[in-house]
């Protein structure tokens, strides 16, 4: 496994005690981009990006943002990214369906 | 490139892994211990009831596996003789100091034969009970070497296995909140050019 899989792993781990802790909190802008994830999720097709990024629930959210909250999101497993795909994509997690 | 993986695999965990084992020992001893002292007066003057290096210990075996034993030991055994001096040295004092330093990685290895299987390796998401598990059963296997080498008391015992546990789950903790307080700041200062996606 990478450095970098450790660490994601390392963090995955952490993020769990903070959210049983009760201290884990998703920002306005993790939540609207989940709620057009699931908006846009079509059965168990990955979600684009872009798709994510012009919905109408984060349109207006600054572009630093955006990638900023996605990639917590990732971190704290809420979204996965496709990897090798040829735009960059996300599928929701069982996480997700447990309830944010 | 032989040397980067050196440097990569073994040279930067065991610098890392000792720094934060003697680090969290330093703090332990000269920090936590003489609090304690003051408010439990019966106690073992070494029996810590927040022994931060079991965090360490268990965090790496989890992280590094098998790996995890040559890398920690230096550090492990030399804590041991700022505890037991030259007198902790012989074969079964050995033998105690290493229970806490193989356990870990063992616990985690005994956990998956019998089916809970929470090593990093596997790639699955793993929860903080289940690394906190494995590391109640790596105390006791810290706790029954001690106390077989050193004949301690059962009460002795008792506070070595509440101080690793409770010194486990406070180094996850502080990590959490070292992890959660760079979020904030990657979140604020991280200039967008730098995300890739």
């Amino acid at each position: 496994m990478t450095d970098i899989g450790k660490t994601a792993h390392l963090k995955q781990l952490l993020f769990s005690l903070e959210k049983d802790l009760g201290i884990h909190e998703l920002g306005t802008v993790q939540q609207n981009i989940l709620y057009a994830a699931s908006l846009l999720k079509n059965r168990d097709d990955p979600i684009e990006t872009d798709d994510i990024r012009q919905h109408e629930l984060v349109a207006s959210v600054a572009r630093s943002s955006f990638f900023n909250a996605l990639k917590s999101l990732v971190d704290a497993g809420y979204l996965r990214h496709i990897d090798g795909a040829k735009r960059s994509q996300y599928v929701l997690t069982k996480k997700v369906q447990d309830g944010v | 490139m032989k040397n980067t993986k050196v440097w990569r695999d073994w040279m930067l965990p065991f610098l890392v892994v000792s720094a934060a084992y003697i680090f969290a020992f330093v703090i332990t001893i000269y920090g936590l211990l003489p609090l304690q002292a003051a408010y439990t007066p019966d106690l073992e003057k070494y029996a810590s009831l927040l022994f931060l290096p079991h965090g360490v210990r268990v965090l790496s075996a989890w992280l590094l596996g098998w790996r995890s034993i040559p890398l920690i030991a230096p550090a492990a055994l030399y804590t041991h003789f700022l505890n037991f001096g030259a007198d902790g040295f012989t074969v079964l004092g050995s033998a105690g100091a290493m229970s806490s330093v193989v356990g870990a990685t063992l616990c985690f290895w005994l956990l998956a034969k019998f089916g809970m299987d929470f090593r990093i390796s596997t790639g699955r998401n793993v929860h903080w009970r289940d690394v906190m598990l494995a590391g109640f059963f790596a105390s006791i296997v810290n706790t029954v070497g001690m106390g077989y080498v050193y004949h301690h008391s059962y009460k002795t015992m008792t506070s070595y296995l509440i101080g690793d546990v409770s010194g486990l789950f406070a180094c996850m903790f502080v990590l959490m909140l070292v992890f959660k307080m760079l979020r904030g700041l990657q979140a604020t200062k991280l200039p967008s050019c730098l995300l890739t996606y």
